[in-house]
């Protein structure tokens, strides 16, 4: 056992206040890097824990209110998730179909506040999404005219953190988000939408933002949080 | 019990998520009690519960080759969570590391140990201290009390407070080692 190991009497005596817990922060943060490297030092502490340990015998059990084991449950298990996609949780339509309605208000108040300007109708198809989140203050319109192929987007709240991007996914159906690009800083933005994409461009799609590295998700999914989606609806 | 745990822990190390979960079940209201104790406040100590929980669920691998019993090692996960957190908040204004040299002078207990069979060696030991020096060490684990904390208590200056404790520390290593 740890016991016969010997260390300097100093050491010896923080590892006994670290034990404790009387060492006083700075003292206790330097040590604690100390313990990482130091063998010795380490298995005295250890010894010193497995001493004082049994003096925690006295204090009663105090139940913990169920949200801690909620929230860790979804902090430590949520990995999967991840992987299987935030596009793919129940919640995550449930917000949308919760949200549709009041996006068409929220655009059609926007034109009306002449924030975007009206679509210009070529003949072609209008379809209007308003993105936004619970996470985020980001905001965002958009609004697409299937004549020009092109998405016209307008940020009307929130900033990328210094060295992250936002960047523009569709998610037509059940399928896996599509990349549009990371988003440039200007407030207003337009977008070609590839040939592929703009069947996609339907009422069925839903247009999301992530907080991406710097010139977005490496993989080809989102990696990182999701920060405001909203669904594409026809005009 | 302690075999359960023990087990529920290397489940744990295996990333067996309906181990954790009964894990906790077995063990968060202990260490809830542990934790709120020192750090006397409910909120922190939820946040601190739960960051002790992720530990437990990362580091369950390293506990097979430590030598504490199951419930021993996530006490002590527990407690030093808790003393980083409280110890960071109140960060203590004076530096009271001036180097005490405490071994020349450390004592010799001159009690006999007292050899009662029950009870744990812990607690024999302290019965050896002084009743006041035995009330700072049991106030420092349990309550998580600082040295400030101690010598406001003991009403010593905190230099005192804590050659005392050291000194303290020695006697029970010598008893602790018999």
């Amino acid at each position: 056992m740890s016991s016969q190991v010997t260390i300097d009497e100093k050491d010896e005596m923080l590892a006994a206040e670290y034990a404790l817990g009387t060492l006083p922060h700075g003292e206790r943060v330097s040590l604690e890097k100390r313990i990482v490297t130091e063998a010795d030092l380490r298995s005295r502490v250890a010894w010193w824990n497995s001493q004082f340990v049994t003096l925690a015998d006295e204090v009663e059990p105090v139940e913990a209110p169920a949200s801690v084991l909620r929230k860790l449950e979804s902090r430590l298990f949520t990995s999967t998730s991840t992987e299987a996609g935030w596009w793919r949780s129940l919640g995550f339509w449930r917000g949308l179909s919760v949200a549709s309605l009041a996006g068409l208000i929220v655009v059609g108040g926007l034109y009306a506040n002449n924030v975007i300007s009206p679509p210009q109708r070529d003949g072609g198809n209008v379809f209007v999404a308003q993105m936004s989140g619970e996470n985020s203050d980001l905001r965002l319109v958009a609004y697409y005219d299937d004549s020009a192929k092109k998405l016209r987007l307008k940020r009307t709240a929130g900033e990328a953190a210094e060295n992250r991007d936002f960047e523009l996914w569709i998610i037509a159906g059940t399928q896996d988000p599509v990349s549009l690009g990371v988003l440039p800083t200007d407030a207003i933005y337009e977008v070609d939408v590839p040939e592929e994409l703009q069947a996609a461009m339907s009422s069925e799609a839903v247009l999301a933002i992530t907080d991406e590295p710097d010139g977005g998700s490496a993989t080809g999914k989102p990696t990182g949080a999701l920060l405001a989606a909203g669904p594409v609806q026809q005009i | 019990m302690s075999d359960d745990i023990g087990n529920l822990i290397s489940q744990c190390a295996l990333k067996n998520r309906a181990a954790f979960t009964q894990l906790y079940s077995l063990t968060s209201a202990k260490l809830f009690g542990v934790v709120l104790r020192i750090l006397n406040n409910r909120a922190e100590a939820e946040d601190a519960l739960q960051e002790i929980y992720v530990k437990i669920w990362n580091n369950a691998d390293k506990f097979a080759v430590n030598q504490y019993s199951p419930m021993s090692w996530l006490v002590v996960v527990a407690r030093n969570h808790a003393i980083d957190v409280i110890r960071a908040r109140k960060p203590i204004a004076v530096d009271i590391d001036d180097a005490f040299d405490v071994s020349d002078d450390s004592k010799t207990p001159e009690q006999e140990a007292i050899n009662t069979s029950e009870g744990k060696r812990i607690d024999r030991c302290l019965q050896e201290l002084d009743e006041q020096k035995a009330l700072a060490v049991r106030g420092a684990y349990v309550e998580g009390y600082s040295y400030d904390e101690l010598a406001e208590r003991f009403s010593v200056p905190i230099n005192t407070m804590r050659t005392w404790l050291r000194r303290s520390l020695i006697s029970l290593r010598e008893c602790l080692e018999q």
